[in-house]
């Protein structure tokens, strides 16, 4: 053999070892019974409690701990606290746990906590929940294991305020500045888990703390990755790379439904699609082309076409069973009932409304939708057909997430109609009114300003969270709204999880994130 | 009689070789073609509807929390100071701070690149090397069955659509094999080393397309030529053949060749990282985008400027090397 096919053949033997070395293994090798790999929504930029929210709370606060911790039924227990006390409307105090430490073996503070807080209540926090905190008089300590938050105002959401926010280490934060959070530098707490590798808006792998004091937490190591690829996320379940999927997209769920080895759950989440009249723009600062636009909607048609069974018909802006909850159950279900029979699909209504506005003919107008969710292109050129029909004209404009941002939420440079889906970011049922009626907030896309309703939410916001008036207050609120056509509830999808054969995931609900959800995923043996 | 002053002989300015004065020229273009692409990236960065502060703040930002936002981050500044900000942290090497990630924009890149590098050098080798060499097999076999099999599977690389190849490949190798990852970039080492494994595939297949239809045109214009049927008249063995005329008389092609394919890549990467998950280069660029992170937006785009500017500046003084009727061009020129 001359030496040139000598290196040639040496050449090819290493590729082929190399290839071998890369291939060996199966694509889920190294798969451990201890590991769990799940597919999420989201994975942050930065792992610091001010940037997270929603679903990415399900691993912040699996290491960053809140004093309360959210369960299952609705109640909140003390977790990093081990007493709380309510002495007044706006008064809070809790007494911290004794030994709890930090991952690096630093003891919890009432300092810790105060700073925790603070990262959200200070006048220029970037803090997802600044709105939450902004009610803050004053956070208090008093010797090591003491702090009192005393509010402006009563606020029946500050429990939950608490139980999304974890606590963090002040002498850690004073150390690293603002790079706590970023993969050099991993956030610590004192829960069960401690960030062990983080690859920003990618991927993000837990490790199971060895110092924790608590219940020790079923898997030692937990991965949690985000597809940016439809295909990506059901090939990666297909593969075994992934486990689960949670919160899987709702445009999705046909294709995980037919998976082999996967089995799914579903629960109601606290989310609604509405359409959005901008009421400080013509033709929609006219009550009757809103309440035409209201009739001319085939809500049942939409949910159907657009959502299969995976959405029910939303009356209003709350669920019922989120408002029944709290309330008397025969006034809140007669109230629906008034609020299901406002949103009739009538196109002889519509016109006859349409014909008293100022736009007897109809009109055009540009529709912005987003394409970080398509089922709002899918809504708006459903809903155009039958709005044509009363000389309604919609055009879709599709943008991305910041320019709809701007064009609905913030700047208003839409023509004034939008379709958007609203997410509850506490169960309480003030979460919703309170986020999108109140003028100049985000959600307030209609710029809706009723000084009835804004009283009424303030009043409620007022009562005790025993008090079972404060449901007829809202339930008066939501009927104003209802007369003004300020928004039009269309639908409450469902959320869904997909878990491989073999492993169990209990009490999966809208707001499984805030609890510790690791405890009720189980592999079988 | 008038004595002139004698004028001391000036010495003459020692004159820089042509290749190195065309290396200095085309570095002096390339600075004002990166400063156009700092300014255009600039301005259509802030042109898009919508501002990093609603992504810092979230959907339940208050007015007061958003303006706070901006003025921290000097976005209120009319846009001429903001830009002179920009180009002064440009001038001391400083792309500045992610808005989202808290991070320095190198170290931002730096990681991504991390993903990214491996990626594209593998993807370049392969595919060149690969192509040129199928290129080569099929041009002396022209009509042949092995010809028309190689023609039509690069008809078929060349026609699909890069995801649609990823899903098909992801789909064969970890789904139905079981053998390779396909999601996400794996705990590093070895581990990274098997997630990289199906985007390189995936990348080759579709650039295996284009670079062995390209070197199978121009071996064959030069096996077509005189010179190769004198040499074969000759008795020339059919290696000395290729090595010493259709190799040398294609080298400038295929050199431009590697050179486009590499910067085709450095900016087309970005829906391979997508399929699987991959955070490189690319994904960094979209998230800065959707997130309106400025400051990476703008690092990215300047560095993979940079990188097109050096590898073009590369691939042509490599032309000059490998051709000498190009060089002498060059001297003619001087």
């Amino acid at each position: 053999m001359n030496s040139r096919r000598a290196k040639a053949l040496a050449a090819a033997m290493t590729l082929v070892a190399m290839l071998a070395t890369a291939c060996s293994g199966s694509s889920s090798a190294g798969k451990d019974k201890n590991d769990l790999s799940l597919i999420v929504p989201l994975t942050p930029a930065l792992w610091d409690t001010r940037q997270t929210a929603s679903t990415l709370l399900a691993a912040q606060l699996l290491v960053n701990e809140p004093l309360m911790a959210y369960q299952q039924n609705g109640s909140l227990v003390p977790n990093l606290a081990e007493e709380v006390s309510h002495p007044s409307a706006t008064v809070y105090e809790y007494t911290l746990r004794p030994g709890v430490k930090f991952s690096d073996g630093t003891p919890l503070t009432a300092e810790d906590v105060k700073f925790s807080y603070e990262l959200h209540s200070a006048k220029d926090s970037p803090s997802y929940s600044a709105a939450y905190w902004a009610r803050v008089k004053s956070i208090e300590t008093s010797g090591d294991d003491k702090v009192t938050i005393t509010l402006m105002a009563p606020d029946p959401q500050f429990q939950y305020t608490i139980a999304k926010t974890g606590i963090v280490s002040k002498a850690y934060y004073d150390k690293n500045g603002d790079k706590v959070g970023t993969p050099d530098v991993p956030n610590i707490g004192t829960g069960p888990y401690a960030f062990s590798r983080f690859v920003p808006q990618s991927e993000t792998t837990l490790t199971a703390s060895p110092g924790y004091r608590g219940k020790r937490p079923p898997y030692a190591k937990i991965t949690m990755k985000t597809a940016k690829d439809d295909a990506a996320r059901v090939l990666a379940l297909q593969s075994g790379e992934a486990d689960g999927v949670l919160n899987a997209p709702l445009s999705q769920i046909d294709s995980f439904e037919k998976l082999d080895g996967f089995s799914g759950q579903e629960a109601p989440d606290l989310a609604y699609y509405r359409v959005n009249f901008d009421m400080k723009k013509a033709p929609f600062d006219d009550v009757h082309v809103r309440r035409a636009i209201t009739h001319a909607i085939d809500r049942k048609a939409l949910a159907e076409g657009v959502f299969g069974n995976r959405a029910e018909l939303a009356p209003t802006m709350v669920p019922e069973s989120i408002m029944a909850a709290v309330g008397d159950a025969a006034e809140v279900k007669k109230a629906y009932e008034g609020f299901a029979a406002g949103l009739t699909f009538d196109l002889d209504a519509a016109r006859a409304e349409l014909k008293q506005s100022n736009s007897p003919d109809g009109f055009e107008v540009e529709v912005p939708v987003t394409q970080g969710d398509p089922n709002q292109s899918l809504i708006v050129q459903t809903m155009a057909q039958d709005l044509a029909k009363i000389g309604i004209t919609l055009h879709v404009k599709s943008l991305d997430e910041q320019g709809f941002g701007d064009a609905v939420y913030f700047k208003h440079t839409a023509d004034g109609l939008s379709v958007d889906s609203w997410n509850g970011g506490t169960p309480d049922p003030i979460n919703i009114p309170r986020n999108t009626l109140t003028p100049g907030l985000f959600g307030n896309a209609s710029q809706y300003d009723n000084s009835r309703v804004s009283a009424l939410l303030a009043d409620y916001q007022k009562k005790a969270t025993d008090d079972p008036s404060r449901v007829t207050m809202l339930l008066q609120a939501l009927a104003i709204t209802a007369e003004d056509a300020a928004v039009v509830p269309l639908f409450t999808p469902k959320v869904y999880a997909f878990m491989a054969d073999g492993m169990t995931l209990k009490g999966f609900d809208t707001f499984w994130y805030m609890t510790r959800w690791i405890d009720n995923i189980t592999t079988s043996s | 009689m008038t004595v002139q002053p004698v004028e001391p002989d000036t010495p003459a300015r020692p004159k820089l070789p042509p290749l190195v004065r065309m290396i200095v020229r085309r570095l002096l273009s390339a600075s004002v073609v990166l400063l156009i692409v700092t300014v255009v990236v600039f301005a259509f960065i802030h042109a898009a509807p919508g501002g990093p502060e609603q992504a810092i703040a979230g959907r339940e930002a208050t007015p007061e929390q958003l303006e706070a936002i901006r003025e921290a981050n000097h976005l209120n500044d009319p846009l001429w100071q903001q830009y002179a900000r920009y180009a002064v942290s440009l001038a001391h090497l400083d792309l500045g701070t992610s808005y989202t990630r808290n991070e320095p924009v190198v170290t931002s890149i730096a990681t991504a690149a991390g993903v990214t590098l491996p990626l594209l050098l593998a993807t370049w080798v392969l595919s060149t090397i690969l192509g040129s060499m199928l290129g080569l097999f099929t041009a002396r076999r022209q009509g042949s069955r092995a010809d028309r099999a190689v023609v039509g599977f690069t008809v078929v690389g060349a026609s699909s659509p890069v995801f649609a190849t990823g899903i098909l490949v992801s789909y064969i190798f970890g789904v139905r094999l079981g053998w390779l990852p396909t999601l996400g970039v794996g705990d590093g080492g070895l581990d990274t080393v098997r997630h990289l494994v199906l985007p390189v595939l995936t990348t080759t297949v579709v650039l295996l397309a284009s670079t062995t239809r390209f070197a199978r045109v121009r071996f064959g214009q030069v096996l077509d030529e005189d010179q190769v049927t004198f040499a074969r008249a000759r008795g020339l063995s059919s290696q000395y053949i290729v090595r010493t005329i259709v190799l040398k008389n294609s080298a400038v092609q295929m050199i431009t060749l590697a050179g486009a394919v590499l910067v085709a890549m450095t900016g087309g990467l970005v829906v391979v990282e997508q399929v699987y998950g991959l955070p490189g280069i690319g994904t960094l660029l979209i998230t800065g985008i959707t997130m309106r992170d400025i400051p990476i937006v703008q690092g990215v785009t300047l560095v993979v400027a940079v990188l097109v500017v050096l590898i073009n500046l590369v691939v042509d003084v490599l032309c000059f090397v490998v051709d000498p009727r190009l060089r002498k061009g060059l001297e003619t020129e001087a």
